[in-house]
């Protein structure tokens, strides 16, 4: 059977409604679709938890071993051996150790904090000998970093230690490039202290 | 009885079919590749947004560290 011509231009114009039809279709869904995610937004929740901490970063002074001379032929009760870890060591030391580097003490919180300082030992106890001559002393310094401590640094300069709490500092930062602070300890030795091995624990802390 | 159409306007058709046919594949290929082409740096960092957030946790009053401690120590012979 043969297909007229007006069977074929009713087919071809049905073909190209069709057509036009499907791409109108094809563009109306293609629009739909972004690729995209609907939000680009993003969130972050994190705690950070206040932390003190103090260390002692360089945290033992060692004199070492020695006596008391009395080499400028006075009396031996007048006679001292002067110690400091800024590296004093005076003439009537025999032996012992010079010290250039005292305590360093570090806050490593995230904390500013009031730091408090004692000692277990009085002077009587871990020196002895004369009393009008015998020393055990303290001086707290920020040299190493100035501005560690906001207020209240003491002592600055060498005094008595003490088995109370003292107060070294009433400001001392948790910056990390401003949170460290040194100790000096200064022994004055009797030349008739006893002899023996000495210890002395130098405890340090602070609080908010 | 009614006289057929003309070969000329079947073959007119016939183009036509065509061109239809190929422009409405080409406009939907031109659309596709838009829609799925990245998007131009501007636009990107104009819709970027970000939200942090934080806390820092406050101690009790009073909160004390635990101690440091440090030795002196020597020796008189």
């Amino acid at each position: 059977m043969d297909i007229s011509n007006r069977a074929l231009a009713i087919f071809f114009v049905f073909a190209i409604g069709f057509s036009l039809f499907a791409t109108l279709i094809n563009l109306d869904e293609i629009n739909k679709i972004t690729g995209r995610a609907a939000s680009d937004t993003g969130e972050t929740n994190f705690t950070i938890q206040s932390d003190i901490q103090i260390v002692f970063t360089t945290s033992q002074i060692n004199f070492g071993t020695g006596s008391v001379n009395n080499t400028d032929g006075g009396p031996t009760i007048c006679e001292n051996c002067t110690l400091n870890s800024e590296s004093t060591r005076s003439f009537n030391c025999s032996g012992f150790n010079t010290v250039a580097t005292g305590f360093v003490i570090e806050n490593q919180g995230n904390l500013d904090v009031s730091l408090n300082i004692s000692s277990n030992e009085t002077v009587a106890q871990f020196v002895g000998g004369n009393s009008t001559i015998r020393a055990f002393q303290w001086k707290m310094a920020q040299a190493a970093e100035p501005g560690s401590c906001g207020a209240g640094l003491n002592p600055t300069s060498y005094a008595t230690v003490t088995t109370t709490n003292t107060t070294a500092c009433t400001d001392f930062n948790s910056a990390g490039a401003n949170n460290v602070l040194e100790m000096d300890i200064q022994i004055i030795i009797p030349q008739n202290a006893s002899t023996g091995e000495r210890a002395a624990t130098i405890t340090a802390w602070g609080w908010e | 009885m009614e006289s057929d159409i003309s070969r000329n306007t079947i073959f007119v058709l016939v183009i036509l079919t065509l061109l239809v046919s190929v422009l409405g594949t080409w406009t939907v290929l031109t659309h596709v590749e838009e829609g799925f082409a990245a998007p131009p740096i501007a636009q990107r960092t104009d819709r970027g947004s970000g939200e942090v957030q934080f806390a820092i946790v406050a101690p009790k009053e009073g909160a004390v560290s635990e101690p440091a401690t440090g030795r002196v120590v020597f020796e008189i012979q």
